[in-house]
């Protein structure tokens, strides 16, 4: 059996003025896309972002935005 | 290209949108950004009520993997309980063949369907929507509708491009579903037909739950955004610590194989301020058509896409597709689902504390006709108003 799912990101970007590093975008994110380093988020792994926008959604700050890579599946 | 009706999303909510227009004799499109084969992180529950309001060909039918009798509920102490029907009460299915035979239905109604066709953005004119700009492999293009329906599900692009969504991280779930094989046989003896439910602890308070297919099941976990916040671990190693040691769920699931893995959230009601716009309308869990107690969307969604399409018919022959008029649109859903959208919220406050998850299994256990009520409940037979009074 073979199931498709073929999103994927293009880039997670961080506006790093805005970034207070609380670090809800680690927690939320189960595909280990993100990071805290010197108390700001930092992308660790944009391969494995599966475009689920929970990231941008759960940040209070509204410092993520989740770039979405078109051209794969089209 | 002019079309009368666009419908923005290939889920049950656009294919029934879709369907439902171009069976009115209107120019009706439907574009899928993914290949119709596309899973979805879902449990692939559709809910008895479905059968009873859409008469499904039988080309739907044929995506049916197994019957629903109800559920299996599991309390943090592993005190359990299962809760049958006597007869189906629900449908589960892949959404990789489901969705594609509802789509299908529509395409044989007139609609005309595109898929591996992205919008990138609503074309506007004077505060209205006037159609869509489609991308493709094809090339870019600019198509105008009377009508747009944006049936294109959580954290809607829509729904954000016009300003009608509502950053609610208390009406907003993150999930994480594991689409899994295992051997038919195995899944009769060990699962039966039956959704099943694990309520999660004190520690790690998000629920999880197993849907059976034929050969195969999904197995997902929920969260409400908010409540994810102190622990130290994502809900992925939550999901794993759960198949991997659970007592119950462990030796169920020890020869179940991942074969697709994916993170998604979940749209409640209270994450849209309206479902209307001049020109265009939200069906589906873009406009938050999903039971927050239990997670399920597909029957109230696809209610959703009927009623956004017949609201949008009724706009067309009065040639008025302003906001005042598909105000409309938002009466009928209350109408219709109303009830039990916002039952859905109440119920998910009520049982939130470790406490009243035991005491609904107490409950359960104790009575018959609990059991009976909770397993139309949780596969969608009955609308959820009718069921609630007894609790």
């Amino acid at each position: 059996m073979q199931l498709l799912y073929p999103l994927k990101a293009k880039e997670l970007k961080i506006d790093l003025e805005k970034c207070t590093g609380d670090g809800y975008c680690a927690i939320i994110c189960s595909m280990g896309c993100y990071e805290i380093k010197e108390e700001h988020a930092s992308v660790k792994d944009v391969g494995a972002c599966r475009v689920c926008y929970a990231c941008e959604m759960r940040c209070p700050e509204g410092a993520i935005e989740v770039i979405e890579e078109y051209g794969g599946e089209l | 290209m002019k079309y009368d009706i666009i419908v923005v999303g290939g889920g049950p909510a656009g294919a029934i949108a879709a369907k439902v227009a171009a069976e009115s004799g209107l120019s009706t499109l439907l574009l899928e950004k993914m290949e119709f084969t596309r899973e979805k992180p879902c449990g692939g529950l559709v809910q008895g009520m479905a059968f009873d309001r859409f008469d499904f060909p039988s080309s739907v039918n044929e995506t049916f993997e197994r019957n629903c009798y109800g559920a299996f509920v599991c309390a943090p102490s592993g005190n359990n309980v299962t809760c049958f029907a006597g007869e189906p009460v629900g449908q589960f299915v892949w959404r990789s063949r489901f969705d594609p035979a509802l789509v299908f239905w529509a395409e044989n109604k007139g609609a005309e369907v595109r898929e591996k066709t992205r919008v990138t953005d609503l074309t506007m004119k004077a505060g209205y929507v006037k159609g869509v700009i489609a991308k493709s492999k094809q090339g870019t293009e600019d198509i105008e509708a009377e009508i747009v329906i944006g049936a294109d599900g959580y954290y809607s692009f829509i729904a954000r491009r016009l300003g009608l969504l509502v950053k609610n991280m208390e009406r907003v779930s993150a999930q994480f579903t594991y689409q899994m094989e295992m051997p038919e046989s195995e899944i009769d003896e060990k699962i039966e037909d039956a959704i099943e439910i694990y309520y999660g602890t004190e520690l790690s308070p998000a629920n999880m739950w197993i849907c059976p297919k034929r050969e195969g099941l999904s197995l997902g976990i929920g969260s409400i955004l908010t409540e994810i916040t102190e622990e130290k671990t994502t809900l992925k190693e939550r999901l794993d610590y759960f198949r991997k040691k659970h007592p119950i769920a462990s030796e169920k699931l020890k020869n179940a194989k991942v074969i697709l893995e994916q993170p998604s959230q979940i749209f409640f009601p209270g994450t849209m301020r309206r479902a209307y716009y001049n020109g265009a309308l939200l069906a589906g869990e873009s406009a938050g058509q999903v039971v927050m107690a239990t997670g399920a969307g597909i029957y109230w969604s696809m209610v959703g896409g009927d009623l956004a399409a017949k609201t949008a018919v009724d706009a067309i022959e009065k040639e008025d597709v302003s906001e005042k008029f598909l105000k409309n649109y938002e009466e009928r859903v209350n109408e219709e689902i109303g009830n039990d959208l916002e039952l859905g919220v109440k119920l998910r406050t009520k049982a939130a504390d470790i406490a009243s998850r035991e005491r609904v299994l107490e409950n359960l256990k104790a009575d018959k006709a609990a059991r009976d009520r909770f397993a139309l409940m949780v596969a969608g037979k009955h609308p959820l108003t009718e069921i609630a009074r007894f609790w």
